[in-house]
């Protein structure tokens, strides 16, 4: 079908599933156990004043009126409330925490596309060889390594051992302070480099490393797999070994004809992942504190700050959908056949 | 082999991008390279005295940067840095601060301060007592945590421009301590609330993110998630006497406590104001280039029984707990030898402490006797206990208590959860609701031991997670926190603990010692077990070696 049809058709199905998503949020989360009002009135605060902020945030009313309100303020001003935490809106701190995860994942997911398709393609063109070995061994323990253990021990042997890397945080504290970064994106890198701040920039470079490494040594075996299998598969087919009667070197063959149809496994595979990790990096954002939504999503479900919780799974499951159609989108470019 | 149809470019795709990439990586190591780590900073003026930044951490981000709304440690590293309270704890002794002076009246019922004269606010405003009563007015109207010291304070008037009373509802002989606790009254800009007020909010939303006090140090920004910057009030009313002072501060936040350790040790960070555990004390004290000072903490670890529930509301059963826990055991274990058991709530150091308030001892055949004797066979007592998630020691704990307990026939059910969720069950009004056994570490944060007394055995308090409620313990702490003689408080005290010691409430675990971690270039650190978790610099220096 035409591709505007497509998406629009997609694109009818995102309310929905937003409102679904929501309400399925809302409701659980006020099931959980705990108080958000005691913990804001703090720990030695006597019942009537914990009582007294409970009516201040509206937690008194019966759930349903509460659903109700924030729906409303929702769909009439794109107010996701305010978090009883930081005492901002919601919307507010989804700005300031979703720009880092998004720069991080975004780039971990650059190095594991990169090395993960040059990797299993070497694999699948010299099956069982020494490269085929070596990136199988590598994907299997990216895969079985835990990403916070071996985020720590990076951070010890190249951090401190070495020296040649920052130990945490996105930038140099000493930097910040004295090369502040214009805020236009909230992504550090892009930041400094539209702006020409070079200082602040390089630290920035050097601070993304480790933890982008360590995310894409976790996604690698995804991609290196699905690349060697999938490219193995398309390998055997006629019209490559008619290409290579032609004449036509490996290379131009593998990277310019093969891997194009090897590639909607492995397009979906990284979307998958992507949208993953930009919900699921908690763990990595707080041993090298990156002050991203995940550690945001984690305190928010600690705290019980209700706003912030529904903000960020909001986000969370229209980040998803959109990654999702970016994903099916890209089939239409890659194979002709889906265009019919 | 087949030369015949061999591409016509000049040259391949693959090679032109190859070019193009290695062009492209070229220039970006060359821009690397080309751009210095530090272009040249212009020569400055010659600087009278010697300061310098300090890059210190704390655990988390602030709360919030409202003295009147929290008093989370966190937020207070920023917070007790740029806002002064009336009177200050150095050590033991209270001293004045933005008072100089002050009398209590012979009914116990006025306290009246007269305060320091030619002292401003960070906004040039002046300071005087009506700064003093918009500050307890606005803490008192939004009723946070840091306002649950001064309930017993009736109201708050201007006697003059540098007087101020407070008059008491009834007589409260802690309240005088409660002026010196830093997460206390804390006096704010009365201009600055003014200005950015929101219809009634008080400034809350301004007043979040933003910083207006007499302290030597002044707010200049906070990059959520990443850090808090101060610099040097140049007007700070104590004036800047010594030869060395920091001028700029960063609280970084690093949450891992190893990641903490190790920007530590590489000198990324120069001081860290949060305890070092003690299994990173000994990577700590052998490293080269680091100072690791002990100071005496007045944190009780405790594991609260509920007293309002079978089987622990009876009170043989809680005894024979109190005997069955490896005091000792647990403290090599899980402090490293780094604490010791106290004697009850009352700290080593606090008004009231008291050795000869007998404790229980690790005897587990006593304990087993004393269950045998209230009729109770090995196995017939089940209890279930929460304790908080994603922290090393109290898993410890839970280990050690369940062999304990196994060991006199005691089976034991643990739980983690979230500390708001311990919170949230442990003060259920429904007491069967309440876990039997739950974890707590209780602090002081002033120097009076109705802190802890009031706060935890009188009932109805929120902490008051075990359910206690011994009338003879009530009145005796009623009494006591309504007498002004240093002795007589002290001795009943002690009367009410030996009481409530009785009732084996809870297990009294530790009282622990705080470790304190900094680079060797950096003086002047002090830590005060009032202010657990954080430090003031007021009096820190660097001093590099050459």
């Amino acid at each position: 079908m035409k591709l505007p049809v497509y998406v629009l058709k997609r694109l009818t199905t995102v309310i929905p599933m937003l409102l679904g998503v929501s309400a399925l949020v809302f409701f659980i989360s006020h099931v959980l156990p705990g108080d958000p009002a005691a913990m804001i009135a703090g720990t030695g605060a006597t019942y009537e004043q914990i009582a007294a902020i409970r009516i201040e945030l509206g937690l008194d009313k019966p759930l349903y009126e509460q659903y109700l309100a924030y729906m409303r303020r929702l769909i009439l001003e794109f107010d996701l409330g305010r978090s009883i935490y930081s005492h901002r809106p919601v919307v507010s701190d989804l700005l300031d925490y979703l720009p880092a995860t998004f720069e991080l994942v975004t780039v971990s997911m650059i190095v594991t596309v990169s090395v993960g398709i040059l990797l299993g393609s070497m694999s699948a063109t010299r099956k069982d060889g020494v490269v085929d070995h070596f990136s199988r061994t590598l994907a299997s323990a990216g895969l079985a390594m835990p990403a916070f253990w071996l985020g720590l021990l990076l951070q010890i042997l190249i951090a401190h051992r070495l020296g040649i890397l920052p130990v945490t945080g996105r930038i140099d504290a000493t930097v910040l302070m004295k090369y502040p970064i214009t805020r236009i994106t909230g992504i550090y890198l892009l930041d400094t480099l539209v702006t020409g701040n070079w200082i602040a920039f390089r630290s920035s470079v050097l601070h993304i490393a480790m933890p982008a490494i360590v995310l894409s040594f976790s996604s690698l075996s995804h991609v290196t797999r699905f690349v060697r299998t999938s490219l193995l598969e398309v390998l055997n087919d006629d019209y490559v070994r008619a290409l290579k009667s032609y004449g036509l070197s490996e290379r131009i063959v593998v990277y310019k004809h093969a891997l194009r149809n090897a590639i909607i496994p492995t397009l979906t595979i990284v979307g998958l992942r992507y949208s993953y990790l930009l919900g699921g990096v908690f763990v990595i954002e707080k041993v090298f504190d990156w002050p991203g939504l995940g550690l945001y999503g984690l305190s928010s479900f600690i705290y019980l700050d209700f706003p912030s919780i529904l903000g960020v799974t909001l986000v969370f499951a229209l980040l998803r959908i959109i990654l999702n159609l970016l994903v099916d989108l890209s089939y239409f470019f890659v194979d002709p056949r889906v265009r019919v | 082999m087949n030369k015949t149809l061999k591409n016509r470019r000049a040259i391949s795709r693959i090679q032109a991008v190859s070019v193009l990439v290695v062009i492209v990586v070229v220039a970006l190591v060359g821009t690397y390279f080309a751009i210095p780590p530090q272009p040249p900073p212009p020569p400055p003026p010659p600087p009278p005295k010697v300061g310098e930044t300090l890059v210190t951490m704390t655990y988390d981000d602030p709360t919030s940067l409202d003295p009147h709304v929290t008093d989370t440690k966190q937020s207070m590293a920023i917070i007790a840095n740029v806002y002064e309270t009336l009177l200050i704890y150095e050590g033991t002794e209270l001293k004045p601060l933005l008072a100089e002076s002050y009398d209590v009246s012979a009914d116990l019922l006025v306290y009246t301060f007269r305060l320091r004269k030619g002292v401003k606010f960070h906004d040039g405003t002046a300071f005087n007592a009506q700064a003093v009563k918009f500050s307890f007015d606005r803490l008192m109207k939004l009723g946070k945590a840091p306002a649950a010291l001064f309930t017993a304070v009736k109201s708050c008037r201007v006697v003059d421009e540098y007087t101020i009373a407070f008059d008491l509802k009834t007589r409260y002989v802690p309240v005088l301590s409660c002026f010196g606790a830093s997460q206390g009254l804390n006096v704010v800009s009365p201009k600055a609330v003014q200005d950015h007020q929101v219809g009634d909010d008080l400034a809350t939303k301004w007043m979040h993110e933003n910083m207006v006090g007499t302290g030597p140090f002044k707010f200049v920004e906070w990059t959520r998630g990443v850090q808090v910057v101060m610099q040097r009030n140049v007007e700070y009313h104590k004036g800047w006497p010594q030869e060395r002072f920091l001028d700029k501060v960063i609280v970084k936040i690093v949450r891992d406590e190893a990641t903490r350790a190790l920007v530590l040790r590489k000198g990324e960070v120069d001081l860290n104001m949060r305890d070092t555990s003690p299994e990173i004390c000994p990577e700590l004290e052998i490293e080269p280039g680091i100072v690791l000072r002990k100071f005496l903490s007045f944190n009780i670890f405790v594991v609260c029984m509920n007293m309002l529930n079978k089987p622990l509301s009876d009170v043989r059963v809680r005894r024979a707990i109190s005997y069955a826990w490896d005091y000792k055991g647990a403290i090599d274990r899980i402090m490293l030898g780094r604490a010791t058991q106290p004697y009850g709530i009352i700290p080593k150091g606090m008004l009231g402490y008291d050795e000869s308030i007998p404790r229980y001892s690790y005897d587990p055949e006593k304990a087993k006797s004393i269950l045998k004797d209230a009729g109770y066979k090995p196995g017939d007592i089940k209890l279930n206990m929460i304790y908080v998630s994603g922290l090393l020691y109290q898993r410890q704990v839970v280990e050690i208590l369940d062999a304990n307990l196994a060991a006199i026939g005691i089976k034991l059910e643990a739980r983690a959860m979230t500390y708001p969720a311990l919170v949230k069950i442990m003060q259920d009004p429904d007491p069967t609701k309440r876990a039997d056994l739950a974890t707590a570490y209780h602090m002081a944060f002033y120097l009076d031991p109705a802190c802890l007394m009031d706060s935890i055995f009188l009932p109805g308090m929120p902490l008051n997670f075990q359910g206690s409620d011994n009338k003879e313990v009530n009145a005796i702490l009623d009494r006591a926190s309504s007498i002004s003689d240093a002795n007589e408080r002290a001795a009943l005290y002690s009367k009410a603990m030996k009481i409530i010691m009785e009732d084996a409430p809870m297990l009294f675990c530790w009282q622990g010692t705080t470790a304190i971690a900094y680079r060797d270039y950096v003086y002047g650190v002090e830590y005060n077990p009032l202010r657990h978790n954080y430090i003031l610099l007021y009096n820190v220096y660097i001093m590099r070696k050459k």
